[in-house]
């Protein structure tokens, strides 16, 4: 510790400084443990030190009974003070009158490591802000995405449903007009077949859109899975085939049928419907017979479905290439909706003037 | 001449000490180095032919305003007040923080809302900043860059000098 002679104010050597000031900031007195102060031009002290220029209003006003004014960490780039300190400000009053006492303190070194700390915990808490930040927008994108996914998911549904009841709408009706088509023409007057050509035509349109529209319904979300009894199906098909074409059709049940099955029944009412009316059209003198089993494995059973028809196509009727091209299109639209509900089609003989028989194999699930 | 202070505030790490730089010495650079306390500089600039002094305080930054020594604000004629545009945390509470400033500052201090780091965003992130924000800016800046940073803080001096007379 030691006293300044002109002055009596003690202070810390090399760690701290009193600067004693008038209210013009003119030095009056100082102890040059840190700063040499003889060196410096007599002019106001404000003058070359900017922190004191910025204060010195609210310094000057301070009185002797005034509390000291204290700044802590000051650092004034590029001067000669090249530390970091504190300041205090207070007013003294001496023998001579009422002065600015203006103390600095030296903490460079405590300030330094304290820096070093601070430096430390805002790069870690920019960092985790960041982080955070990231996250987040990964968040958002995700919930986007998932959201995006969800409206594609129920467009899908919804595009699936559409084709699919477009498709159910018109099977019954295509079916059973492809079905009495070549019957009709037989028997149709010239006249009556012109009109009959074009709408056979207009059956081949609506054939083909059909087609299209099973390409954006895909085969899983055909299968509208409803409860239903294998035996009433097809005893009801036949019933209607009766009723609509005047022919009986035999049915052959196996000993052993599951009472109850889960799946597309209504899928498996157009795939028979269709083959049961095209075989109608082969030949006048043709029986029918519709033949289905089952075989069970754990909880599946494997359905199996014979449509056959005994006569095969007539060979005093004259066929065009148009009726070959209907025949296959049917053939084509059953064998790809059997695919779509898991199942396949295999034509034992369709050659001509010989007897069909279609064997369909699907899966089901006990109800 | 006339001297007035200025005081940067703001959260840390949204670029006062690089605003400081940028303004006083035309440098930046990209490292971060973190005030401790105060750092005290001046520049003298013209406007409309009167020299003006502006004492810049750089301010250690804060999370929150209440943090930084009421007696830095003391005597302090502007107050700007910086965040960072990629960082929401720096102005998400930023309707506090002037509101806190308006009452412990001079009540005849001018303060400015600078977003700063400009070039670390596009318009659609500025846009997205402008629509959460509490309190509008009053300049974008880039210290880097120095978009807009001698503008800020010569419309500050003549603010300042408009106000003195």
């Amino acid at each position: 510790m030691q006293q300044n002679e002109k002055t009596g104010i003690r202070h810390l050597s090399k760690f701290s400084q009193f600067f004693l000031l008038d209210d013009r900031a003119q030095l009056l007195a100082s102890c040059d443990s840190i700063v040499a102060t003889q060196h410096l031009p007599q002019r106001p002290v404000t003058d070359w030190f900017p922190f004191l220029e910025s204060i010195f209003q609210q310094v000057k006003s301070l009185q002797v009974d005034t509390a000291e004014i204290h700044f802590q960490k000051i650092t004034i780039p590029h001067h000669q003070l090249p530390g970091i300190y504190d300041f205090s400000f207070r007013r003294i009053q001496l023998r001579e009158g009422a002065f600015l006492l203006w103390r600095i303190f030296d903490y460079t070194a405590l300030y330094e490591d304290l820096q070093h700390y601070q430096q430390r915990r805002n790069e870690l808490e920019i960092h985790r802000e960041m982080l955070e930040l990231r996250q987040r927008q990964m968040r958002s994108r995700r919930d986007l995405n998932d959201g995006f996914n969800l409206v594609l998911e129920n467009f899908n549904h919804l595009q699936i449903a559409y084709f699919n009841h477009l498709r159910r709408a018109l099977q019954s009706p295509v079916n059973m007009l492809d079905g009495f088509r070549p019957e009709v023409t037989l028997q149709a007057a010239n006249a009556t077949q012109y009109y009959i050509q074009h709408l056979s035509q207009l059956l081949q349109h609506l054939q083909s859109a059909m087609a299209e529209w099973q390409s954006y319904a895909p085969a899983t979300a055909l299968v509208e899975a409803s409860h239903f009894s294998p035996a009433a199906l097809v005893q009801q098909l036949g019933i209607n085939f009766r009723e609509q074409l005047g022919q009986p059709l035999a049915i052959q049940f196996a000993s052993v049928l599951p009472e109850r099955l889960q799946g597309d029944q209504g899928g498996l009412w157009q795939i028979l419907a269709m083959l049961l009316y095209s075989a109608a059209a082969y030949h006048p003198d043709s029986s029918f017979e519709l033949e289905i089993r089952a075989q069970v494995a754990g909880e599946v059973a494997h359905l199996t479905v014979i449509v056959r028809e005994s006569l095969g196509r007539e060979q005093s009727k004259a066929r065009s290439d148009q009726d070959d091209l209907q025949l296959v299109t049917r053939l084509s639209l059953a064998r790809q909706m059997v695919e779509w509900q898991g199942g396949q089609i295999r034509v034992s003989n369709d050659a001509k003037q010989l007897a069909i028989a279609i064997e369909l194999n699907l899966n089901y699930r006990f109800a | 001449m006339i001297s007035k202070k200025i005081i940067l505030t703001g959260s840390f790490g949204v670029g006062k000490t690089s605003l400081f730089n940028q303004f006083i010495y035309n440098r930046f650079d990209d490292k971060y180095l973190t005030t401790i306390g105060v750092k005290v500089n001046k520049k003298v600039i013209e406007i409309d032919g009167k020299e003006l002094s502006l004492l810049i305080w750089d301010i250690a930054g804060e999370v929150s305003q209440d943090k930084v020594p009421n007696s830095y604000f003391l005597g302090a004629s502007g107050i700007v007040f910086v965040f960072d545009l990629t960082r929401p945390s720096t102005y998400k509470n930023i309707a506090n923080e002037i509101k806190y400033l308006q009452e412990i500052g001079d009540p005849n201090s001018i303060i400015k809302v600078v977003a700063n780091k400009s070039d670390l965003v596009d318009e659609e992130k500025i846009n997205e900043v402008a629509a959460e924000i509490q309190r509008p800016w009053d300049v974008i800046t880039s210290a880097k860059t120095g978009e807009n940073v001698q503008e800020l803080f010569r419309e500050l001096g003549r603010e300042l000098i408009d106000a003195a007379e």
